[in-house]
């Protein structure tokens, strides 16, 4: 069994400045207990084809 | 389990996407999950069953957390009751992300982005696979 002892002093911040969370991201200002994140990026190289050709007719315009 | 409470006396946030959550306040439990699938197409047509979600297996492998080989005896002491922060800048918040100003219980975030670019390549230059 692994103990795991904390003792919170006073904590005082002037300023938290972060330009943006993203992915499976958390910003805790308080206590928690389990914190769970997964996230997945994919770029997978085949998927960026170049000379890529779509055909015409059955295609819906993007509005 | 005794809680500090928190005090934040200026908040700044600009955006908060569909899948995100800013939460002011203790919560129990928050579960958040996105799937981006994100097509950039150099010539905008799309048509309708293209990009589903099912023919990308990013989307479907399971993502189970390690469980705990031996359980861990957590015991906190909070000397003082209040955590203090004069000023807190999030301005954009996306893809299942949280801000959260107060205690919590559990909390599971779970994101899958799959990016797709098609280009037109211009014919005498390059010889593009594709």
């Amino acid at each position: 069994m692994m103990r795991y002892q904390v003792i919170n002093e006073a904590i005082c911040v002037k300023k938290v400045s972060v330009s943006a969370l993203t992915s499976a991201a958390s910003l805790f200002i308080g206590d928690t207990q389990t914190v769970d994140l997964r996230a997945i990026y994919e770029t997978p190289p085949e998927k960026m084809i170049l000379g890529a050709t779509i055909p015409i007719d059955t295609a819906i315009p993007a509005s | 389990m005794y809680r500090r409470t928190s005090h934040v006396r200026k908040l700044d946030v600009l955006s908060v996407d569909t899948s995100s959550v800013l939460q002011i306040g203790d919560s129990r439990q928050i579960d958040a999950v996105a799937n981006i699938l994100a097509v950039q197409r150099e010539q905008a047509i799309f048509y309708e069953n293209e990009f589903m979600f099912e023919n990308y297996s990013a989307f479907s492998v399971p993502l189970t957390p390690p469980i705990l080989s031996d359980p861990i005896c957590i015991d906190t002491f909070h000397d003082c009751p209040y955590i203090f922060i004069r000023k807190v800048e999030v301005p954009f918040l996306a893809g299942s992300s949280v801000v959260h100003v107060g205690s919590n219980e559990s909390i599971t975030l779970e994101t899958r982005v799959v990016n797709i670019r098609h280009i037109f390549q211009d014919e005498q230059k390059t010889r593009g696979r594709g």
